[in-house]
């Protein structure tokens, strides 16, 4: 892992991979989008409307993972001071906002039709919108601190101290009453849905997993080249 | 799927929303790539020239 620390590493590794990456996502959104729309049955109780499910449940779970990602980055940025770990912390952040917005519109649209409802405030909503706030925050620091390094400290420890929101989302259906259902995929006594829904599920996390990995890594190798360019930049200035 | 199910209307707009904001997040993040990798370009160039010595003049 070390051994990547180096950023021109990073880059020639990030280059081989990223046509792989790509291509998979796409073949996994092709397949998935086929099972989900065409292959899935309707549910017997929820129609169609179980078809949400398999965009909803993927960008919730990308959601949290991101915001692991980004804790992760943050701890190794402040403990071992790696040179890529809080380059891979600030690209996770704008990707992982897009996917807790997309985790909380379209729970919004299939809840109007199961609950009659587009918003309540329990506590499984409210702290995916938490999670919402702590990464456009997390963007804000970064936007509005100009000293690279100062803005880097800072956006770790609110990452870090917002990753305490991350088991609450998970258990929070658990722990307080909740109009959302329990968890039913990742449960310790294994998935209790269908298969012939579990499949399409599976696929589409898979596809969202993997244009997490693309996304993130292009965005950091532009992060890595936008960094040379201010050094480059601040030198052309002092001659 | 089935276009005359009730709801069916949520399901497309999900569908639809969802296209939209990860095509334009890959459409962003790919064009911050190219502008970044066409400035870095630009700006190794300049070095480069700025680099090169200049040639001796002949006083004759």
């Amino acid at each position: 892992m070390q051994a990547y620390a180096n950023p021109a590493r990073f880059n020639a590794l990030a280059l081989s991979v990223l046509p792989w990456c790509a291509g998979i996502t796409v073949l996994l959104f092709a397949v998935g989008l086929y099972y989900s729309l065409v292959v899935a049955p309707q549910d017997y109780q929820q129609g169609e409307t179980v078809r949400i499910m398999f965009i909803h449940v993927p960008a919730a779970w990308m959601a949290l993972a991101c915001y692991s990602v980004m804790a992760l980055a943050s701890a190794v940025a402040i403990i071992w001071r790696h040179p890529l770990a809080d380059v891979a912390a600030k690209t996770a952040a704008p990707i992982g906002a897009c996917f807790t917005f997309l985790a909380l519109f379209t729970g919004s649209l299939w809840g109007k039709p199961m609950w009659g409802t587009w918003w309540v405030w329990d506590a499984r909503l409210t702290s995916v919108f938490v999670l919402f706030l702590l990464y456009l925050g997390y963007i804000a620091i970064w936007q509005a601190i100009e000293e690279p390094a100062r803005a880097a400290r800072l956006a770790a420890i609110v990452a870090l101290v917002g990753f305490i929101n991350v088991p609450i989302i998970k258990y929070s259906v658990e722990w307080w009453n909740s109009l959302h259902q329990p968890a039913s995929v990742l449960r310790a006594d294994g998935p209790a849905i269908h298969s012939s829904i579990l499949t399409p599920l599976l696929i589409m996390a898979g596809a969202y997993t993997m244009l997490f990995l693309t996304l993130h890594l292009i965005a950091m190798r532009t992060e890595i080249m936008k960094r040379r360019i201010h050094n480059m930049e601040q030198a052309e200035v002092q001659g | 799927m089935s276009f005359t199910a009730p709801h069916v209307g949520f399901v497309l707009v999900s569908y639809g929303f969802s296209t939209l904001v990860l095509c334009g997040l890959t459409a962003i993040v790919l064009w911050q790539a190219r502008s970044a990798a066409n400035r870095l370009k630009d700006l190794e160039a300049r070095a480069v020239r700025r680099r090169k010595p200049a040639k001796p003049v002949n006083p004759a």
